[in-house]
């Protein structure tokens, strides 16, 4: 802002308080700030006042620009959605009906915004009621020397709102579909999290926690439907599908030991924060495909302490508080003090912990990593936890992972006794050793077509595992099949 | 907030007369929600009017849902539609039911016909708590899931808040994150065995999950693990069952402690400074003492120069009567050694636990708490007895009797500036507790706060100031007395008020003999009812004893006065009595 002549506000970035406070105020003053222009000129006072306090409540939260998004039936300001009390739904209702009429999607301010540039901006919108008429606001405010505030189209907003509308997406038919829109939503909420988090430096937990309610109640209803999708590994947003991943995993591991489902929902949360004190190590560190030098490698053992003081800004102490900085602190740690950070002594590790390391590091395992040529399979790390060294992790945690993938995990090529080429689809809770499957080729080497495929639920007890047959000899694309 | 919303059935085609119906019915139930919540938020939950609004509520749900099951409500920012039609319009800005669903995405939701009470109760509470002042960090469809309720279901859309990564462009967000990318995978050539990929030799990577060296046979391992997982589920049901019963601050004190025994920079105890005072005031407020020492000691660990005043301030603030209670009544539990433990700890903390010491003493009943709690008290505040004083103000006269008996304690003259300030106190135990606070002011201090006492004392203070008076021997105070004796409304005081004033001046010899003997001159012509004063006088006559004393009443022995000869010959043969 150049007009400093008011006393202004102290800059926030806080989402809370942007959500609370000054977003519903923002919201407030700019519809009220459009009506005065419409009665009075720019001199008058009444204007004046309003302009100055619009001004002021876009200085507190610019950061580079302030963004006020209409999408939906919902105002955003710099991202954050605002809550709007049910005394300001009119407000945000004729506002939403002002930027609707004009086809637009909102009005980005810009530092440096005068007073007389907003004057003139308000009275060049207006001037154009309509999106025929507005479509040259752009234009006109150029013209008009306007640089500093903008109008934005709804089409600048349509990729954003992509997201939004998929909250109000039709309910799916099948239990598949429900599945997937689970996880698609899960993956989407936990970038939305992660970010803000990476922006703020505290969690956002009420979105973390509307992240992990519909996983809780997807593995609580159907276990194994959701486990399936976490063998997908091309994901667009991998990313963010590991943190969802680790977080379905702890959450189904934490049902097989029969925890209640408030505890799920807290596992689940903590699981998919574990790794959040990496928002600190840097990308090129994170990113090194090579050995990491000594200082690289002391920046990621520190990422359990960044954790911790990143969950500990959550607010209030409670079993959830407590199960994100045990989670977040303890997991590269052992037992008996050995890994990272470095306590030369032994640790208690909770239960959260002990499950969450196990889901971690299966998921790691089986994820992409640019030194390796491909994936581990979901079976192949299972046979590397459970191998000779698996005294690192608990025992029953490991036991709850195998009830969880199954023993031969989502995506595992099998050869049957009978000659048949499956793909497993899912685990058999009652037989370990006959999954659910697709069948991929017969004995006879013919492919069942994709239109009707031909799946066993489960594999027919007169047949066998005979061979686990390695990715590089199938010539398809495992993570479509299980996707479908 | 009013919310007397519109019932709209009436006014909308609802299709089948039945589907009009069910409308209007679920209409009239939206607006009696409205209004249930309205009066849940005027008064508190155990209002009888509140008990049948919720009461009323949930019968008329029921009937409703006898009649159309489940009832399913669409909801939109202003309006609850059934099947489509509103069912219920926002009246004004002000007005708006569907707001608070609609705001934290609640989308549909839907009433089974077995709807209980308790279940309705829940979805108004939580209603009442998302739009109250403390509305906390969960929103409506958090606390609804929490509850888990059987009947009442709610569709709700995804909280979508960071449009645009919050302020990240997507591949900015990406690039940033630190968790392994899709995109950047297999880069080498699929080279791998069928024992699994390639993998390069060295250690550290930026992959900081182990990835174990030596694969088992899965087959062998499951069975291994088979045979042990009932023994193994139960050991790790019982480390989580272990957890739920040790204290959450016993936990969190833990961890931290084991967060700080790693390599910690100042940094990273500056940010746990930050968090251990919530771990603080959870020990307090629970009063685990041993947990809050050792919480205390972390937070000094972090941050050396940690002041106590800022965190008790908040404490105390924070703290709700309801909190206290709760605290009291363990403190009361845990006896003796409960106390003393929490006295420690808040001499450990020094004067900035004063406040807070105070809140629970208000609530404290019991003489065993409340008396080593004043003495503490007195003892952190010695020095610095002003910042009490606000208490001073408290409406409860309990509060500042105890205040006023923490300043007696620390006594001395520096207090009684502060007790002067309360001499007015409307309740008599207040004064009465200011007057015995004053005994351990000096006299010149004192005096004059009790003179001022003694002309506005009711008769069972005033005996008690002249008393204390009395032992301080002044001329002034005892020509008080003489004034008070010689007064036309003495005669109108209470027994006790003159029994006071006699025994001050008996204490006082020779020097009032003069002012009493005059006393028996009292009354001109008419001496009607002085009788008994004149006893009273003759009696203060002989508790001097002395010769003049003596002398006064062989004058009174004399006098044309029966009822003085009388009183005085009475007094002189207690006295020779006592001679005897």
């Amino acid at each position: 802002m150049t007009d400093t002549a008011r006393p202004s506000e102290p800059r926030t970035s806080d989402a809370a308080t942007i959500e609370k406070l000054v977003g519903p105020a923002l919201v407030s003053r700019f519809h009220g700030l459009l009506r005065a222009a419409r009665i009075y000129s720019p001199s008058n006072q009444t204007f004046q006042d309003q302009m100055w306090d619009l001004l002021r409540l876009v200085d507190q939260v610019m950061e580079g620009e302030v963004l006020l998004l209409a999408m939906g039936q919902c105002f955003y300001v710099n991202g954050v959605r605002i809550r709007a009390d049910a005394s300001q739904a009119a407000v945000f209702d004729a506002l939403t009906v002002e930027f609707e009429q004009r086809k637009l999607g909102g009005v980005r301010f810009l530092e440096g915004l005068r007073s007389e540039e907003l004057a003139v901006f308000l009275q060049l919108m207006l001037e154009r009621p309509d999106g025929e008429r507005a479509a040259d606001l752009p234009a006109a405010a150029a013209a008009a020397g306007v640089v500093n505030v903008a109008a934005v189209t709804l089409a600048e907003t349509e990729s954003a709102g992509a997201e939004t509308s998929a909250a109000d997406e039709p309910p799916p038919q099948t239990e598949r579909e429900r599945t997937k829109q689970v996880f698609r939503q899960a993956v989407s909420g936990t970038r939305q999290a992660i970010l803000h988090t990476a922006r703020t430096g505290k969690p956002a937990m009420r979105r973390i926690k509307r992240v992990v309610q519909p996983i809780v109640d997807s593995v609580m209803k159907n276990e194994y439907s959701l486990i399936g999708l976490t063998a997908i590994k091309n994901h667009d947003e991998y990313t963010f599908a590991h943190c969802v991943n680790v977080s379905v995993l702890s959450v189904a591991m934490g049902h097989q030991l029969g925890l209640p489902r408030t505890t799920l929902a807290n596992l689940g949360l903590a699981a998919l924060l574990h790794d959040v004190g990496k928002l600190t190590v840097p990308p090129e560190v994170l990113g090194k495909p090579d050995q990491l030098s000594s200082e690289e490698w002391q920046l990621m053992e520190r990422h359990p302490i960044e954790g911790v003081k990143i969950v500990a800004r959550a607010p209030g102490l409670s079993t959830l508080s407590l199960d994100l900085l045990n989670v977040a602190f303890q997991h590269h740690l052992t037992e008996d003090g050995r890994g990272y950070p470095r306590l030369g002594r032994p640790c208690r590790l909770s239960a959260a912990t002990r499950l969450v390391t196990v889901a971690d590091c299966y998921d790691a395992m089986t994820a992409h990593r640019a030194y390796r040529s491909r994936p581990f399979t979901g079976y192949e790390a299972l046979r590397l936890l459970l191998g000779p060294d698996r005294t690192r992790y608990d025992v029953a945690a490991l036991w709850t992972l195998v009830r969880t993938v199954g023993l031969y995990p989502a995506g595992t090529l099998l050869m049957t006794n009978s000659g048949h080429l499956v793909i497993s689809l899912s685990p058999n809770p009652e037989d370990m050793r006959r999954p659910f499957c697709r069948v991929l080729a017969r004995p006879d080497g013919s492919m069942p077509p994709d239109a009707h495929p031909e799946t066993w639920d489960p594999m027919p007890k007169d047949m066998t595992v005979s061979r686990v047959v390695s990715p590089e000899e199938f010539d398809g694309e495992i993570d479509r099949l299980i996707a479908a | 907030m009013t919310l007397q919303g519109r019932s709209m059935a009436s006014d909308v085609d609802a299709g089948s007369p039945a589907e009009a119906a069910a409308a209007a019915e679920a209409g009239a139930w939206a607006t009696r929600l409205a209004r249930t919540f309205k009066t849940c938020r005027l008064y508190d939950g155990g209002n009888p009017t509140v008990v049948r609004f919720r009461e009323d509520l949930h019968s008329a749900l029921r009937e409703l849902l006898t009649r159309h099951a489940p009832l399913t409500l669409t909801v939109t920012s202003r309006a609850l539609e059934l099947s489509g039609t509103a069912v219920y319009t926002a009246g004004s800005r002000e007005d708006n039911l569907a707001a608070i669903f609609h705001r934290d995405g609640i989308r549909r939701i839907t009433f089974r016909p077995e709807i209980t009470q308790g279940e309705l109760d829940t979805l108004v509470d939580s209603m009442l708590h998302v739009t109250g002042p403390d509305a906390g960090d969960d929103d409506l469809v958090t606390l609804l899931w929490s509850a888990n309720l059987s009947n009442i279901e709610f569709v709700a859309a995804p909280l979508e808040g960071d449009i645009e990564g919050g302020g990240l462009d997507d591949a900015e967000g990406d690039r940033s994150m630190p968790w392994p990318h899709g995109t950047g995978a297999a880069t080498a050539s699929a080279g791998g065995s069928a024992g699994g990929p390639a993998d390069d030799d060295g250690r550290p990577r930026s992959d900081d999950c182990d990835t174990l060296a030596r694969a088992g046979d899965l087959d062998q391992a499951f069975e291994e693990l088979e045979s042990t997982a009932i023994h193994e589920m139960e050991r790790l049901q019982g480390i989580h069952e272990e957890e739920l019963q040790s204290s959450i601050v016993t936990r969190c004190i833990e961890t931290l402690t084991d967060c700080l025994a790693t390599e910690t920079t100042p940094g990273d105890r500056e940010e746990l400074a930050r968090f251990i005072p919530r771990v603080l005031r959870e020990a307090i407020v629970t009063a685990d003492w041993p947990a809050a020492h050792t919480a205390m000691h972390l937070l000094r660990q972090c941050d050396p120069e940690w002041s106590s005043e800022a965190f008790f301030q908040g404490l105390a603030g924070a703290s709700s009567a309801s909190t206290v209670r709760e605290l009291v009544a363990t403190l009361d539990r845990q006896g003796d050694e409960g106390v003393e433990a929490f006295l420690a700890l808040a001499n450990e903390f020094g004067e900035p636990s004063a406040e807070w010491l105070m809140q629970v003493l208000a609530e404290s009943q019991q003489q065993r708490t409340r008396r080593p709690l004043a003495r503490a008290l007195a003892t952190l505040v010695k020095n610095n007895p002003e910042r009490l004083l606000a208490w001073m103000h408290d409406p409860r006269w309990y509060v500042v009797r105890n205040l006023v008996h923490i300043l007696g304690w620390i006594g001395g003259d520096g207090v009684t500036g502060y007790l002067a300030a309360a001499i007015d106190h409307p309740e008599f135990r207040v004064r009465r507790e200011i007057v015995a606070a004053l005994s351990s002011a000096s006299p010149e201090v004192a005096r004059p706060i009790l003179m001022k006492m003694l002309t506005r004392a009711e008769p069972r203070l005033f005996a008690m100031i002249v008393h204390q008076l009395a032992h301080f021997r002044d001329d002034s105070v005892v020509r008080h007395f003489v004034e008070i004796l010689r007064g036309a409304e003495f005669q109108e005081r209470s027994d006790d008020e003159k029994r006071a004033i006699y025994i001050a001046l008996a204490n006082e010899g020779d020097d009032v003999i003069p002012s009493l003997e005059q006393e028996f001159a009292r009354g001109g012509l008419f001496t009607g009812g002085l009788d008994l004063h004149w006893q009273s006088v003759a009696r203060c006559l002989a508790r001097i004893g002395t010769p003049a004393a003596r002398e006064a009443l062989d004058r009174g022995a004399r006098s044309s006065r029966s009822g003085v000869r009388k009183a005085c010959a009475m007094a002189l043969a207690s006295l020779q009595t006592r001679d005897d």
